[in-house]
């Protein structure tokens, strides 16, 4: 098997004059897998997941990352309210100066769904199309590691059906490693492989919940009973 | 019809200030009709020292702009500097500009030079205050966007924090063009020889000879240049952050 | 218009003054007022205009100035090379480190006064009823001697002096400061009656309109005196070419309003020691008094702050 892309040794962190949100987590995030961090809320994944991007560091207890390019879809498309889609998309290529910037993130806009909308202004495109914008902006860079932080659960649930759908699409064409933290247990379950729960605070361990499903997955499953019971496993885990 | 509110405004003001006048003499408040008919008699007189007052207000406030842009931008990058001098620049606005003239003409002489640096003295706090906002204010998803493709600091200043910050600017250069005219006056009214001849200085001449219809026109000249100024920031604003908003340019 | 300034093209040596070869590049002056252009230096323009400073050798720019124009920190600061001030004002900065000598005073009596309206029947300062307002330049030397003398302290209200004559016009019982080369000549061309209090009268009589120049003096400027004398004498017999450059440069003056000025000024300008004379005792008189009133310190002497080149 593949060396982890990602690990966690002894992670502590906690906010100043607060108890820590969890102490010695240790954990390896497989290559080539989505994994879903859940947990209630308070629980630290979303802190969780920045300390795995390196926007932050940790008080104490180490990560190793072997991976050369990481990307990140936010919970608000944060789009750059004055570039262009294709502007936009391109922007990660154009901080590493890549030539092509603008053809690439075409292709990729392509790839989400939104050949029509290569000149739009973010006010110009809903919801929906700016989601696909901040997926494309995203995987333009081709990363090898995909963090995902809440992106989906700002959406009505028609948009987030939708998007879950392109999601499994573009993870069957690109087969990127990707970490998600989400509150919604059923979108966890929908796309990821492993589901890692976070226990309440102090949460030392983390509950590792396989998703045994075949790929390529389609949302249609949700509405199998697999489906029900990997959903019950994971809320009695929490 | 929202329209004519202003000009509603205009015409109820005129019309309380002749009420107003009627009870003093003419040298003391003029009514609007002497002041209008004072003005249209120096009219060309007016025009030369407008021009020479916008010339000093605007390239005030470049000076200010290049000034607050610079340390704002150096705040940002070494908070130590931010810490050690951000106190310090109110005091640059504190400072009396009656009293500074004098030595400004000491050490510039007589000339357009007292009324720039009077100028850009008044308006660079609020413009360095709004821009340095600007720049910390930056939405914390987009500089996580930018940190994780290891963004350079310029990459991060020029394409994200300035572009970020431009709604404050533009919400600091509604006040500085104010304020830039209100300086450039004030120091030609008390730094000024009439070389060249600016409003200050006319308003203070016509003034100090009790012809005080032709100082208020003057006095309506600056309100009206700061105005136009005013106007102009405006619809540049519109122009440049129009790609941010929702339809219509609010 | 602001700024005259004379070419250089030949001079002449007819009436035996120093005079420069033709081809002798002039000497560069910059001529600061502390006023606006106005007949209180008429000499000093006539000097410019009649060819006086040219033929000894100058060539003068004057640099108009208004209120607090600071003439003898320009002065000091090499921004100019000859300042014009007052014998009071010269000893402070003096005694302040600026390094500047008078050496001609076109004012033998000073200018500066109060004014008044004629219908209160007031003809000297003593006259000026307890509890009036005084509109003057509080804190200046004229305004702590006029306290000192007449025992003003808690009697009389000092308010700023803001050069607005419309105030005086309307309240025929206010006072203000006034200098007989300005407030009262525009108040009369208002319609106005006023009185003026001289400074003079009320003990206070230093040198105006004083020519300063850098000290150590310069070896122009025995040269430079005796032009400007030239200059002045000239304005008093013939004032009409000074007066239509300062109206030119001066849109506030009108005709009417010079002719008043100088009709105005003229005692003023010749005294009783005629004009341009300095004496020891009149200097001395006044620094007596900045020493009392605690703006010169203890000891000071106007030795070496002022010096006769003329005679």
């Amino acid at each position: 098997m593949a060396d982890p892309c990602l690990e966690f040794h002894d992670l502590s962190h906690g906010w100043v004059d607060s108890p820590p949100l969890f102490q010695n987590f240790n954990a390896e995030l497989e290559a080539g897998q989505i994994t879903a961090l859940v947990g209630l809320s308070g629980c630290g994944k979303s802190t969780l997941l920045k300390l795995a991007a390196g926007l932050l560091l940790p008080q104490a207890g180490s990560i190793v990352g072997r991976y050369q390019r990481s990307a990140m879809v936010f919970q608000s498309p944060s789009l750059l309210p004055w570039r262009t889609a294709t502007r936009n998309t391109a922007l990660p290529l154009e901080l590493r100066q890549h030539p092509d910037a603008d053809t690439q993130a075409q292709q990729m806009l392509d790839k989400v769904g939104l050949q029509g909308a290569y000149d739009k202004l973010p006010h110009e495109m809903s919801g929906g199309m700016k989601m696909r914008c901040a997926i494309a902006r995203a995987l333009v860079v081709q990363p090898d590691l995909l963090f995902l932080d809440e992106a989906f659960s700002a959406l009505d649930a028609l948009t987030r059906r939708d998007v879950h759908a392109l999601f499994l699409q573009l993870y069957s064409d690109l087969g990127f490693t990707a970490l998600m933290v989400t509150h919604d247990i059923e979108e966890a379950v929908l796309l990821a492989d492993r589901i890692w729960v976070l226990k309440g605070p102090e949460a030392a361990t983390v509950e590792s919940i396989q998703v045994k499903m075949d790929r390529p997955r389609a949302p249609s499953w949700r509405h199998s009973s697999d489906f029900g019971a990997v959903c019950a496993s994971v809320e009695s885990a929490l | 019809m929202k329209r004519l509110y202003p000009l509603i405004a205009a015409l109820l003001g005129l019309a309380g200030w002749t009420l107003l006048a009627q009870r003093y003499e003419a040298i003391i408040l003029p009514s609007p009709n002497e002041v209008f008919r004072a003005g249209h008699g120096i009219f060309g007189e007016l025009l030369v020292a407008t021009g020479w007052t916008a010339a000093a207000a605007l390239t005030g406030l470049g000076i200010g702009l290049l000034l607050a842009c610079t340390f704002a931008v150096l705040f940002v990058r070494f908070r130590w500097l931010e810490l050690a001098l951000y106190p310090y620049a109110v005091v640059l606005q504190t400072l009396p500009v009656i009293a500074i003239a004098p030595l400004l003409v000491i050490w510039l002489g007589y000339g357009l030079g007292v009324s720039c640096a009077t100028a850009a003295l008044v308006c660079f706090f609020p413009l360095l205050t709004s821009l340095h906002l600007g720049l910390t204010s930056t939405p914390s998803d987009g500089v996580a966007l930018f940190q994780l493709q290891n963004a350079s600091f310029r990459d991060m200043l020029l394409k994200l924090r300035i572009p970020y910050a431009l709604p404050y600017l533009f919400t600091g250069l509604r006040s500085g063009v104010g304020l830039a005219v209100i300086g450039a006056v004030v120091g030609e009214f008390v730094g000024s020889n009439g070389s060249p001849p600016s409003l200050g200085y006319l308003t203070m001449r016509k003034l100090r000879s009790a012809d005080t219809a032709e100082g208020f026109a003057l006095i309506i000249a600056s309100g009206l240049l700061a105005l136009t100024l005013f106007l102009i920031v405006r619809l540049l604003e519109r122009r440049v952050l129009s790609s941010w908003h929702t339809g219509g340019a609010s | 218009m602001m700024l005259l300034m004379l070419l250089a093209c030949g001079s002449s040596n007819d009436d035996g003054s120093t005079a420069v070869d033709p081809g002798t590049e002039l000497q560069e002056i910059r001529l600061a007022l502390n006023w606006f252009p106005e007949p209180e230096f008429g000499g000093f323009y006539e000097g410019a205009l009649g060819g006086h400073y040219e033929r000894a050798g100058f060539k003068v720019e004057i640099i108009p100035g208004g209120p607090g124009a600071p003439t003898l920190e320009l002065l000091g600061s090499g921004k100019a090379e000859a300042a014009i001030s007052a014998a009071d004002d010269l000893l402070i900065k003096r005694s302040k480190g600026i390094r500047a000598i008078g050496v001609y005073p076109a004012f033998q009596n000073s200018p500066q006064g109060l004014l008044a309206h004629a219908v209160t029947g007031i003809e000297t300062a003593g006259d000026i009823p307890t509890g009036s307002t005084i509109s003057i330049e509080v804190g200046s030397p004229f305004q702590q001697h006029l306290w000192a003398t007449y025992s003003w302290e808690g009697q009389m209200e000092a308010v700023p002096y803001a050069g607005l004559v419309g105030s005086f016009m309307t309240d025929e019982s206010s006072i203000q400061q006034a200098y007989i080369t300005s407030e009262p000549c525009i108040v009369r061309s208002k319609g106005g009656s006023p009185v003026f209090l001289e400074a003079r009268s009320t003990g206070w009589n230093p040198y105006g309109s004083l020519l300063a120049l850098p000290d150590p003096l310069p070896q122009w400027a025995p040269a430079f005196v005796e032009a400007t004398h030239a200059g002045w004498e000239a304005y008093l017999a013939n004032p009409e070419k000074a007066n239509k450059a300062m109206l030119d440069a001066n849109d506030q003056l009108t005709p009417e309003l010079m002719d008043c000025i100088v009709d105005a000024q003229k005692p003023f300008l010749t005294g009783e020691d005629g004009l341009g004379k300095m004496t020891e005792a009149r200097w001395t008189s006044v620094n007596d008094h900045l020493v009392a009133l605690g703006l010169l310190p203890e000891g000071s002497s106007t030795e070496t702050a002022w010096k006769d080149l003329l005679h």
